[in-house]
């Protein structure tokens, strides 16, 4: 795939087919309107930091317009996808697709206070519904791409993790009934929308189509356009309205009174991971996240953060703060909140903590609402224009913590050999979900596109936040989008590339909707993640031993036919799955 | 002699352990509070400030926390502690603190931006304005909560 290569263009036929479903004023293909759906720097370790360039863009205003626009796709045998907000290059279409920008679709149709609902429309942002529902006493998930991406996005085609999470869950877990315009041009409506015409659940009659729908991670936009969905909705008791001057570090009214905002300090990894479970247990918090001491000074002092490598002394001090954590307690009440500290407190005194109460200084009411508001995430680009992640994503906490010092080692590597800026190497993002239950983990990686070595190392170190993500039977992220990764995970992941191309050919006949970042075998950046060509920590015996081993981990389920060169099993020359036991292929001792 | 992670990790816990982290992030706030409001600046604008630190000031800070080993080796024990905490609830003690604590960043930021006065000079402004805060009633900490007074 070539960076801006230039599309086929569409037919005239085509084009007065899109311009009849959704009007000529909704259609381009000027060039330079074009480029700005190609710019996609975000999650793009390509140097050139564009993607191809679609042959057109539709902006439809409905679902009608949708499906309009999906018919003429199929009629013209052009593929298309589509998009909300547009952050980051799960965005990107193959070469000559049609881009449908769904930003006239914007509407919250409806938010149903006594249900706990809201529907929205895929333009409506975490920051618009936020707003609405906090006047009426409720609030939102907003995920940790910020308050500007599409709830509808993250609930039906991607991931969704963020600083509510261990209240407000993931978005995986919020959707519930949803109107999708399939490959084909046909609406279906998942839940009780299809069977009463209500939004309150995502399921039934019979089976429950949602995990075809996004599955865990979703379809990037590979199987159709989702055009209104039904999100879960939460308690806020909060004020109805806030208002200051200022944006991001400026923004810092004080924090409501019935609120508490901690930065919770503890003395290493295993009372950091047993005090969180014990917070879980005792259900208090309203928001929690490791944002790391090399993100918030990224954020806020990112000279200072450059100069570190000259002050020891400075770094060993921040090191006291490694397993920390911020933490904001929500109380209906005074007495409820006073029980929710109290309890708290007992909690991270007992594993040998510590506390700052934040609250008591201005740091408090700028990351509360920060995290609240969800409007710090821009702030990472601060430090040297981009960002990515690598290691582990939605397990058990225990095993976020641990694949978080995995790949705080692998990054200190590649930072002392300049291959990544200076973030004291321990920047895992991470998040205790739905009290605890399960956890989310991301090991940040902050690096300068405008910097060749960075650009030649950076791949060099997501590889081995891959490999240390397979040895741990982790998914590795956003990675996860490249076929080559998708063929390292099958195995171990119940071959889920082969079901998921069983879905796209039975919901795409004629293969129109855009798979790049889904069943595609193409590459959606112009890097990917070919281990052949890139340094990695093992030797290519342990990585031999590695990647046999887990693919040897699960044998395919009867009735699965395993689809040509899908999954390295039958590309490898492997022996038959069902006699490749992990045994035959040697030890799982911890090789990486 | 400088000190240990562990070290710095063991003096906040005693710290904490007997109220003095509480207390001193009270006072912390006020002093941060208290510099903006002298300066007429933003928190955005202080961090900012604080951020753009040159080597000499970095320098000065690795000096400090070079010797710091000791110190806090010796006021790491419960008793201590308990003791500052007492102290720091004497309200004059702690406005004080406060103030030191305001002047000393104010210090810094000063020689930091080449602005630099006679340490006398600060001194004096910071003299009058513990003369302004003096029988002054204080309104209600907007920054209390319910919750607080309730534990």
């Amino acid at each position: 795939m070539l960076a801006l290569e230039e599309a086929e263009p569409l037919s005239r036929k085509a084009y007065r087919e899109l311009e009849e479903a959704v009007g000529p004023e909704n259609v381009s293909e000027e060039p330079g309107v074009l480029d700005g759906y190609a710019w996609q720097p975000t999650f793009n370790i390509s140097p050139e930091s564009w993607a191809d360039r679609p042959a057109a863009v539709v902006l439809p205003g409905s679902t009608e317009e949708t499906q309009g626009v999906v018919r003429a796709c199929n009629a013209h045998g052009i593929k298309f996808k589509a998009h909300s907000t547009g952050w980051g290059i799960f965005n990107a279409c193959m070469s000559g697709s049609v881009i449908l920008d769904m930003r006239r679709m914007n509407r919250i149709v409806e938010i149903d206070e006594k249900n706990m609902y809201a529907v929205i429309e895929p333009y409506v942002s975490g920051a618009a519904l936020h707003a609405e529902l906090t006047r009426r006493g409720l609030n939102c998930h907003i995920i940790g791409a910020g308050a500007g991406a599409s709830p509808l996005a993250s609930a039906t085609s991607g991931w969704g993790n963020s600083w509510d999470s261990i209240y407000m869950s993931y978005s995986p877990r919020n959707v519930l009934a949803t109107e999708w315009v399939l490959p084909t041009g046909e609406l279906l409506r998942l839940g009780t929308l299809g069977q009463e015409g209500t939004w309150f659940s995502g399921d039934g009659p019979g089976p429950s189509l949602r995990g075809l729908m996004r599955g865990w991670c979703g379809a990037m936009g590979g199987i159709g356009v989702f055009t209104r969905v039904a999100v879960k909705i939460f308690n806020w008791p909060g004020p109805a309205e806030v208002t200051d001057d200022g944006l991001l570090l400026d923004f810092d009214p004080p924090i409501p009174d019935n609120f508490r905002m901690f930065m919770a300090v503890l003395p290493d990894s295993k009372a950091f991971a047993d005090a969180l479970y014990k917070i879980g247990e005792a259900e208090v918090g309203y928001m929690s996240a490791k944002n790391s001491i090399g993100m918030l000074m990224a954020a806020a002092m990112p000279h200072l953060l450059r100069k570190l490598p000259e002050a020891p002394m400075l770094v060993r001090m921040l090191d006291a703060f490694h397993y920390q954590f911020q933490h904001i307690l929500a109380g209906n009440s005074g007495r409820e909140l006073a029980y929710q500290e109290k309890t708290f407190r007992r909690i991270i005194s007992d594993h040998d903590g510590f506390l700052l109460d934040l609250g008591d200084t201005p740091l408090g009411p700028l990351i509360f609402w920060g995290l609240v508001k969800s409007s710090m995430p821009p702030l990472i680009f601060r430090m040297g224009g981009q960002f990515t992640n690598f290691c582990g994503f939605d397990e058990s906490w225990d095993a976020m913590v641990r694949t978080a010092e995995d790949g705080e080692k692998i990054k200190r590597k590649w930072i002392d050999r300049g291959g990544l800026l200076e973030d004291l190497a321990d920047n895992a993002w991470m998040l205790p979900q739905e009290d605890g239950m399960f956890a989310h983990a991301e090991q940040l990686v902050l690096y300068d596109p405008r910097d060749e070595r960075q650009m030649k190392l950076l791949p060099n170190a997501l590889a081995n936040g891959l490999l240390s993500a397979i040895s741990n039977c982790q998914y590795p992220g956003p990675m996860g989008i490249n076929p080559q990764v998708r063929q390292l995970l099958s195995p171990m992941m119940s071959y889920y590339n082969h079901w998921t191309k069983k879905f796209k050919n039975a919901l795409d006949p004629l293969n129109v909707a855009d798979d790049i970042a889904y069943t595609s075998e193409e590459v959606v950046d112009e890097i990917g993640m070919d281990l052949a060509e890139l340094e990695l920590d093992l030797s290519p015996d342990e990585l031999v031993r590695l990647v046999t081993d887990r693919m040897g981990v699960m044998t395919p389920p009867r009735g699965l036919t395993l689809e040509p060169g899908l999954s390295g099993r039958e590309d490898s020359g492997a022996e038959s799955p069902a006699s490749n036991s992990r045994g035959g292929k040697g030890g799982t001792d911890g090789t990486a | 002699m400088a000190f240990e992670t562990g070290q710095m990790v063991g003096f906040m816990q005693v710290a904490y352990r007997n109220g003095t982290l509480d207390r001193f992030m009270r006072i912390f706030g006020k002093s941060v509070y208290g510099l903006m409001d002298e300066n007429g600046t933003s928190f955005d604008v202080l961090i900012h400030r604080l951020d753009e630190g040159g080597a000499a000031a970095i320098a000065n800070f690795e000096r400090l926390l070079s010797r710091s080993g000791p110190l806090m080796k010796l006021v790491s024990r419960d008793w201590v502690m308990r003791a500052a905490s007492r102290m720091l609830d004497v309200k004059a003690f702690a406005g004080l603190l406060s103030l030191a604590i305001e002047m000393t960043l104010a210090v810094y930021l000063a020689k930091n931006e080449g602005r630099e006065r006679p340490v006398s000079d600060t001194l004096k402004r910071y003299l009058r304005k513990l003369g302004r805060n003096r029988g002054v009633v204080k309104e209600p900490d907007p920054f209390a909560t319910p919750g607080r007074d309730v534990m």
